[in-house]
């Protein structure tokens, strides 16, 4: 029987390892958003080759672009508007703004960096990994090909492919919902409501109550 | 109660018709609207795409079919592109 | 350090750390839903308490303002929660967990990570013919 953290523990790491998140990716934990980000990519494509151009340009070339563009919208009419509005407004809307959101780096764009299919694939990866090497700690490396777990195998070992099949609903289950609610424990659960965001607590309150409503019809049924 | 969910109708606190109004739910946190913002052309822009009409900014309507939004993709369907060529 | 680098090592750390509280034994997580054992869910509390108290110090003390994006309630926050809660008790994971499962040797945890597969793919595909409403933001990955 494999031997699990403490309660205390548990809980200092989900914390330090959100942080830790935050920190050295400079994003919010959460990864059902990789999930989602593959499906993204297998039925929309490629990110536009510009998203990246957008990423690394610099101030001038950014400048120009939006003003191209916004030419291109509302013709001559918007750079006489803008003159008038800029004279009348502060300073955060001529364009010193974007001098004041990266000042010395070429990149001024003020957009979150569109991550790699590499990158997420190196997490899901990642977290294989980190599963091994739990299990190569615990001693519990081991192989096997049945559903693990007495309960488990209480509940559904009994028919063939009784296993097999919960597991792969209940796959299909995790991955709508999670897309659907846009979010699953750490997004929601751990970073979501911590942050008290409303749609995080709603959420984390609707899969623990179905999970645990779900766990007792199972218990019941058995 | 209502400020925990999505907006989705025009402010509450302001004339329906008043073009300087945010209509639009992601107006907050709308990298675009930021970048243009920023860049001092928003207002021409919010205007006519994050007022009362933004359902027809492209940008929401990408994200309301649930696909990902380009970051370059402006309000009105065409994607920011850059002189220096694509990096 | 490279960004693959960093992005691999959060991953092996998470992992690490869910593997070792439990949450990646399906037996486990069920004792966690029928309350026989409390253990993970104080885990669960206390990390998300310890979190409450860590964001507000993290924007204090940031260079730059931190940029979070916004979680509101959207019209599939009720309904996907509960889908995904349903799910997670019948599988025992949520998504990161089947891939913790793989790397402990439970083979049997690629019919939960097809499964994950195919319903995110599934629902992208009937939310897009079907419904339209945003999940509060446009910004994506």
């Amino acid at each position: 029987m494999t031997h699990h953290w403490p309660w205390w523990l548990g809980g200092l790491a989900l914390a330090g390892v959100a942080l830790t998140h935050w920190f050295v990716l400079g994003r919010q934990m959460a990864v059902s958003g990789r999930f989602t980000a593959i499906v993204n990519r297998w039925r929309f494509g490629a990110p536009d080759a510009g998203a990246r151009a957008l990423q690394n340009a610099s101030r001038a070339d950014l400048l120009a672009a939006i003003q191209a563009a916004t030419h291109a919208e509302f013709g001559a009419q918007e750079e006489a508007s803008n003159a008038h509005a800029s004279s009348t407004r502060t300073s955060e809307s001529d364009g010193t703004a974007l001098a004041a959101l990266a000042p010395s780096e070429p990149s001024a764009a003020p957009v979150s960096r569109v991550r790699t299919l590499a990158e997420h694939a190196v997490f899901l990866g990642s977290l294989v990994l980190g599963g091994l090497f739990s299990a190569l700690l615990a001693g519990s490396l081991e192989l096997s090909l049945a559903p693990s777990g007495e309960i488990f195998a209480s509940l559904f070992a009994k028919t063939p492919g009784g296993g097999a099949l919960v597991l792969l609903v209940g796959g299909v289950l995790v991955g709508a919902g999670t897309r659907m609610a846009a979010g699953c424990t750490s997004g929601h659960g751990l970073c979501g409501v911590s942050r008290l965001q409303p749609g995080s607590l709603l959420a984390t309150v609707a899969f623990f109550g179905a999970a645990v409503a779900t766990a007792f019809v199972l218990r019941v049924l058995s | 109660m209502r400020h925990l969910f999505k907006r989705s109708d025009p402010a509450r606190s302001g004339d329906h018709n008043d073009p300087t109004q945010l209509a639009c739910p992601h107006a907050r946190g709308c990298e675009m609207f930021e970048l243009l913002r920023a860049a001092g052309t928003l207002k021409t822009w919010q205007i006519r795409y994050c007022g009362g009409n933004y359902h027809s900014c492209a940008r929401h309507q990408m994200s309301a079919q649930g696909k990902p939004v380009p970051p370059n993709l402006l309000p009105s369907g065409q994607l920011l592109r850059f002189a220096g060529g694509d990096r | 350090m490279s960004t693959l680098l960093r992005t691999s090592i959060l991953g092996i750390v998470l992992g690490f750390a869910l593997s070792r509280i439990g949450f990646s034994s399906w037996d486990e997580v069920h004792r966690m839903f029928t309350f026989e054992s409390l253990r993970m869910f104080l885990a669960f509390v206390v990390g998300v308490t310890l979190l409450t108290l860590a964001w507000p110090l993290v924007r204090r003390f940031s260079a730059t303002p931190p940029r979070w994006s916004a979680r509101p309630i959207h019209r599939g926050t009720l309904a996907g929660g509960l889908l995904f809660g349903v799910g997670w008790a019948l599988s025992g994971a949520c998504p990161s967990i089947a891939l913790v499962q793989l790397g402990e040797g439970q083979a049997a945890a690629l019919f939960t990570l097809a499964g994950i597969f195919v319903g995110n793919w599934l629902y992208s595909w009937v939310h897009e013919r079907y419904f339209r409403w945003s999940a509060g933001s446009c910004v994506d990955d």
